[in-house]
């Protein structure tokens, strides 16, 4: 009886120990170069911190800094980097999804060369950031690129000239998000139930009203999902006006720092943290990714409860 | 029969509306390709000529490219391929040794600690952008492919991927193989992996694009040419190729650079398709 118990009490122990071994390295490689390095990230925005040296513990002055001082540099470049991310944010969207949602019902049709197609509107997403600015700086070249000379515009500077710049960087984006986005929502629209179409159809419903009444409100997850995915990846957008104009001609100047077009909060903090021209204070970069990061994660958990909420259905 | 004609005419239509399309969303895959075997002289003209195809072919571009000592493209894309292929690698083991603890056992708090998991790593990577690298060049790692490898390994998201796809396998099997004498090791080397090929190939395959094109970070970590990966690094030779005023020289190494993601696309192309509604948990 005795030895029973025991075997059954080592029997438990034996089951929980073995799932996790199995999950150790991960949570071990997880945790030192995920979530402490995130930590810090999180800590580092209250202190004063040169790298090398040990980070003092200052409170709130960096985010006070960042968002009311506007005698500091910092507030001037946080706030134009997040007002230029957030339009960046507002304007790409719509068009990241609404064009790969376009793209997915017309693929969604049976027609000759549907196969092809897909492939062709799916290659941009495959190439790397660098691959997809190098081609663009090529076709917006003013003095011999392909877009000036086939529509006729001169030597049109789409790198410095407001609202070009804008129009470029969207065009690029757009194009090289739209893949991913489009295939999810093509997949989404092929697994809508066909008898619903079809007794919609039935009742007198056009194209478009069973579109918006049926395919849609079907969609709703993976609409969702492609919705926050996209905003989450344009928060983080750095690369395109880096690579194309480095952050843009200068629209204005307040207590002579200059405020530029294209200017990401990305890339500020990047600048800030690592190469500033004020030396890099990464307090202030942590302060401002934090921001930053909160904004996103805002997004990620509703993002997250859709999915769980998906997982459960 | 009339109905049938209709919807002919509204195929055509279609086909010739996507061409249309489509045509101008590969012009700038396909002039970069182009002109990257243009002479510059003829890059400069073509406002004159309008040609996209080259008028003479030349592989002198492709020539300076892989024979540039600065930045040689044949040791950029294999510290790419190493950085890429360990990724790969260490993710698709702990990925999957966690999936299968999440999936075949129970334990306390399981569910909770995989959603904990979850939302920690939500946490955007520019949060630890700064003590991330002060971490590494503590470590000795700046300048150092391990610094760009590391941060990419434990991926949540691929061990839920891993996980919904482990649901499909029946429990009978790990049972069986149980009965059989089979340790817990065993049964997931010798059952499960094998039956788990398509999800595993398809994080695989997201794992390395994703790390192929990774831009910010390499670019922080990395500062000495011997170590550069291509992604970051093509933006130093478009620079250095820029100032000089030899775009067809850029588009080269674009297209050098191109050409491993485009191989394992197209070869893997169904399954790549796939796998992204995957992604989004449609089939849930």
């Amino acid at each position: 009886m005795k030895e029973a118990t025991e075997k059954r009490h080592f029997h438990i122990n034996r089951k929980y120990l073995i799932p996790i071994l199995f999950l150790l390295p991960q949570l071990i490689v997880f945790s030192i170069f995920n979530l402490f390095p995130d930590i810090a990230g999180i800590y580092a925005a209250f202190t004063k911190w040169d790298l090398g040296s040990t980070p003092i513990w200052i409170g709130l002055n960096n985010l006070k800094t960042i968002l009311t001082d506007q005698s500091s540099l910092f507030y001037w470049d946080f706030r134009w980097g997040l007002e230029n991310t957030v339009v960046f944010v507002l304007i790409t969207v719509p068009f990241r999804i609404l064009i790969p949602l376009l793209l997915a019902v017309a693929l969604s049709q049976k027609f000759p060369g549907r196969g092809l197609f897909q492939v062709i509107f799916y290659v941009p997403s495959l190439l790397s950031l660098s691959v997809v600015m190098i081609s663009w700086n090529y076709m917006f070249n003013p003095n011999y690129g392909i877009i000036n000379t086939y529509f006729h515009l001169g030597t049109l500077s789409w790198t410095s000239q407001v609202p070009y710049n804008w129009i470029a960087l969207i065009i690029i984006t757009v194009w090289w998000g739209t893949g991913v986005n489009m295939i999810i929502l093509q997949s989404a629209l092929a697994g809508v139930p066909q008898e619903l179409l079809e007794a919609a159809k039935i009742d007198g419903a056009n194209a478009t009203q069973r579109f918006l009444h049926i395919s849609l409100p079907c969609i709703r997850f993976p609409l969702s999902y492609v919705i926050t995915v996209s905003i989450i990846a344009e928060f983080n957008v750095w690369g395109q006006p880096y690579m194309f104009n480095n952050g843009g001609p200068i629209i204005g100047m307040t207590n002579s720092y200059a405020h530029q077009s294209n200017l990401m909060l990305m890339q500020i903090i990047r600048d800030v943290g690592f190469k500033g021209s004020f030396g890099s204070n990464p307090g202030i970069a942590s302060a401002m990714s934090l921001i930053l990061g909160g904004l996103i994660v805002v997004i990620s958990i509703i993002q997250v409860r859709l999915m769980h909420e998906n997982a459960e259905d | 029969m009339k109905r049938r004609t209709k919807e002919q005419i509204r195929k055509l239509m279609l086909t010739i509306g996507m061409s249309i399309v489509a045509v101008f969303w590969m012009m700038p895959v396909a002039a970069g390709f182009f002109t990257s075997f243009k002479s510059n002289q003829e890059v400069k003209m073509f406002s004159e000529y309008k040609n996209i195809i080259p008028r003479t072919w030349t592989l002198d571009n492709y020539q300076y490219v892989l024979n540039y000592a600065a930045l040689p493209i044949q040791k950029l894309l294999l510290n790419s391929f190493i950085v890429c292929i360990a990724c790969v690698v260490f993710t698709l083991v702990l990925c999957t040794l966690s999936a299968y603890a999440f999936e075949r056992f129970d334990f306390p708090k399981k569910e909770t600690l995989f959603w904990i998991l979850f939302a920690l790593s939500a946490i955007p990577n520019v949060v630890a952008l700064v003590p991330q690298y002060s971490m590494y060049s503590s470590m000795g790692w700046i300048n150092q492919l391990p610094s760009i490898i590391a941060p990419n390994i434990a991926d949540v998201f691929s061990i839920y991927l891993i996980r919904q796809f482990m649901k499909g396998i029946p429990k009978e099997l790990d049972e069986c193989a149980k009965i059989d004498g089979a340790n817990e090791l065993t049964i997931l080397r010798k059952i499960i992996v094998p039956l788990l090929t398509p999800v595993l190939t398809m994080v695989a395959i997201f794992k390395f694009s994703d790390v192929w094109n990774d831009f910010l970070w390499p670019s922080i970590a990395i500062s000495t040419p011997d170590h550069y990966t291509i992604t970051p690094a093509l933006n130093l030779l478009n620079n250095a190729y820029r100032d000089t005023g030899r775009v067809e020289r850029s588009l080269a190494s674009c297209v050098l650079a191109m050409i491993p993601t485009l191989i394992i696309f197209i070869i893997f192309r169904k399954r790549f398709l796939e796998g992204l509604d995957i992604t989004a948990g449609i089939k849930g």
